[in-house]
């Protein structure tokens, strides 16, 4: 019994922190999807850019990592808010194929790139002595790190909600997923929000990149690897629903992580049995509204 | 059916006569060497090995040897892709007219590169891909890297010569994971070790701590991994060490923790083992000349790895094959024939072609992380002399 709950304590921290991250990187992803209906292929690419640009403001730069982390989202936010205006903007209405190709060609031009600046190795980012510890939580010692990426995960959330349900621009933000036309009619600056939240989606893309490095190595290949979890969890929030896709990254990480501990061997493929399942019964995602 | 097979029959025609030209025209003064490298994805690491191991070769040694200019040409797979592969060697031999072909980094390019090197009679060289079944694809095939037993079984060696009891094998999902695990569990039991957990993880794995945690509820003294290198290795390593078994365990891989990768880990990787055929910090005169050359031509911080080192010694080889034949018209089987029970010193020590099998004999390092002078690093901790590469049948049975 002992030896079961201490596994259980186990699954739930370790899913529960890959969750986290999977959380952080992917809801900019299902937020634009609602606004934009545009599947940025290339979303991974504003990640590993993320991470990346710690790396180079670290080393280069000689930052503190709690400098670095937020000096490379802002830049990333920024350059997403760029690309936005130049590129994204033009997306809106072409087929859905020219954007699939035009997305995935992006990332792949990110892929290039980080291979010809950073050379084909495997990048970690250094914690700061504050992160490397262990804490004993549950009976048992858990990693200072995995807590910290537990505790930004709340803090995004908690974010969310404020802005979301607390402010108008939230308010505007929900009007224009749900209508675009209509909010548009209402006054609200569809445009304006758009590139606002596309700029926050990438910005968050960075943070989980960087501060997920310890789960997600950097490597150049980085934005075609982790596209896939990426689209699983847009898929099973649906577009735009950003407090499934709260709900959704924590059961894809715990899931995952307890299928590996319990079916080892074929544990890595439960998480795609999940979403064979979730797709067929409820299209619209997991957790979306049934009309 | 038959008209497929009449087209290869053809094409096998064509492509011997094309090869076949050049020797009944004489002698001539160059041989070309293709090299089936990876320079973009996910092996890329292994294909800049490949590059600068034959650079540095050519710069300390010359360009030609046995009266022939030696010219290699390069060309990039790209990914696990041994279909590309086989195109690319088709280009290379009929196209560019190759002599030699060189590289694979992985054992899947060599096995379906075999059929060409055989029909084409072009000796190939393998630098890096260590399945068993290799050299069986081709009797052009050598080899500069290993067989994958030979590192696989040390390691067991060195764990129980640490007294180790009881082990617990992580492996990839995949077919040199299976060797490589069976290698291990085979040559750790007949020395009166105990395997209490195998586990075969899957490739697309990247939080790893799922895995270690059922490690960590078995009793184990010793842990013996074997992931591809690259974000799998760091993902396994870090996940061990985060859970303290690095630090309690004889924790023994191969090239998981090589000197150029250890910036990618803090402190908790001290410890870790590498049962490999090549060791950076070797202090033999070729290990050192290739190491100053490296470092010469690359900068002051670039490390050796096995990628390179294969390379080199690979290099060596070619040279040896090509000064072979000096003075005759060039012949492919011949210089094959003319290296098998060759011996010499390469950078990673002695080394001998086994004339039976054509496998490699060789030392076996094992190498800890160590932290000297706050910086990590290798060190050589013990090694096996002149190891055998197991025959077929123990591989099967």
């Amino acid at each position: 019994m002992e030896q079961f709950l201490a596994s259980l304590a186990f699954i739930v921290l370790y899913g529960g922190t890959y969750g986290a991250v999977l959380f952080i990187i992917s809801v900019g992803l299902v937020m634009t999807m609602g606004l934009m209906r545009v599947p940025n292929l290339a979303h991974g690419a504003f990640a590993a850019l993320g991470g990346y640009l710690t790396i180079l403001l670290m080393n280069q730069a000689g930052m503190h990592y709690f400098v670095a982390v937020p000096a490379a989202v802002i830049l990333v936010a920024a350059l997403g808010a760029l690309a936005e205006r130049a590129i994204y903007v033009r997306l809106y209405n072409i087929p859905e194929l020219d954007q699939i190709l035009l997305t995935v060609g992006i990332a792949f031009i990110f892929v290039g790139g980080l291979a010809l600046t950073f050379g084909p190795n495997v990048f970690t980012i250094r914690l700061p002595e504050v992160l490397s510890g262990s804490v004993d939580l549950f009976g048992r010692s858990f990693p200072v790190y995995r807590v910290f990426l537990l505790a930004v995960g709340a803090l995004i959330i908690l974010g969310f909600w404020l802005v979301f349900d607390r402010t108008t621009l939230g308010a505007k933000l929900r009007a224009a997923v749900d209508n675009r036309s209509m909010a548009q009619a209402t006054g609200i600056n569809v445009e304006r929000i758009v590139m606002l939240a596309f700029a926050a989606g990438t910005g968050l893309a960075a943070l989980g990149g960087a501060i997920g490095a310890g789960l997600f190595p950097l490597e150049p290949l980085y934005p075609i690897k982790y596209l896939t979890i990426i689209l699983i969890i847009v898929a099973l929030s649906g577009f735009g629903n950003i407090k499934s896709s709260i709900v959704v990254a924590m059961v894809v990480g715990i899931a995952d992580t307890a299928a590996r501990y319990y079916l080892p061997e074929l544990g890595g493929f439960a998480i795609y049995a999940l979403v064979i399942a979730a797709v067929a019964m409820r299209p619209a995602g997991m957790f979306a509204r049934q009309g | 059916m038959f008209e497929l097979k009449r087209k290869l029959a053809a094409f096998a025609a064509v492509t011997a006569l094309v090869v076949g030209l050049p020797v009944t025209a004489g002698a001539q003064d160059q041989i070309k060497v293709g090299i089936l490298s990876h320079d973009t994805g996910p092996f890329a690491q292994n294909g800049r090995g490949f590059h600068r191991g034959i650079e540095v070769y050519q710069a300390l040694h010359g360009k030609s040897a046995g009266g022939r200019e030696i010219e290699f040409v390069y060309r990039d797979i790209g990914g696990p892709n041994p279909a590309v592969g086989k195109r690319l060697a088709e280009e290379l031999i009929v196209r560019e007219k190759v002599h030699i072909l060189g590289g694979f980094a992985l054992s899947s390019e060599a096995l379906a590169v075999g059929p060409i090197v055989e029909q084409t009679k072009t000796p190939a060289i393998t630098f890096i891909a260590s399945s068993p079944s290799v050299l069986a694809g081709s009797q052009y095939f050598l080899k500069s890297g290993q067989h994958i037993a030979q590192s696989s079984s040390a390691g067991a060696t060195f764990a129980r010569k640490q007294g180790a009891e009881k082990c617990y094998i992580v492996v990839s999902d995949y077919q040199p994971g299976y060797d490589a695990q069976k290698a291990f569990r085979k040559t750790f039991e007949s020395a009166g070790g105990q395997i209490v957990g195998e586990v075969r993880v899957p490739l697309n794995t990247v939080d790893f701590a799922a895995i270690v945690e059922g490690i960590a509820s078995t009793e184990t003294d010793c842990i013996n991994v074997f992931v591809p290198p690259g974000a799998p290795a760091i993902g396994l390593l870090r996940a061990l060490a985060e859970r303290g078994l690095v630090e309690s365990n004889f924790v023994v891989g191969m090239g998981e923790a090589e000197d150029h990768i250890l910036p990618q880990y803090d402190d908790s990787v001290v410890g870790f083992k590498g049962a490999l055929y090549y060791a950076e910090a070797l202090d033999n005169e070729e290990n050192k000349t290739f190491i100053a050359k490296l470092k010469e031509l690359y900068g002051p911080d670039t490390q050796p790895d096995f990628a390179s080192a294969s390379a080199y010694d690979g290099a060596h080889l070619i040279y040896e094959m090509v000064k072979s034949q000096e003075g005759k018209d060039w012949s492919g089987p011949d210089a094959v024939e003319a290296v098998k029970g060759l011996s010499w010193n390469g950078v990673r020590g002695p080394m001998k072609i086994d004339p039976e099998t054509r496998e490699l004999v060789q030392n076996i390092y094992l190498r800890e992380v160590q932290k000297v002078d706050g910086k990590l690093q290798n060190a050589i901790v013990d090694q096996l002399e002149a190891v055998e590469a197991p025959s077929k049948e123990w591989m099967e049975n």
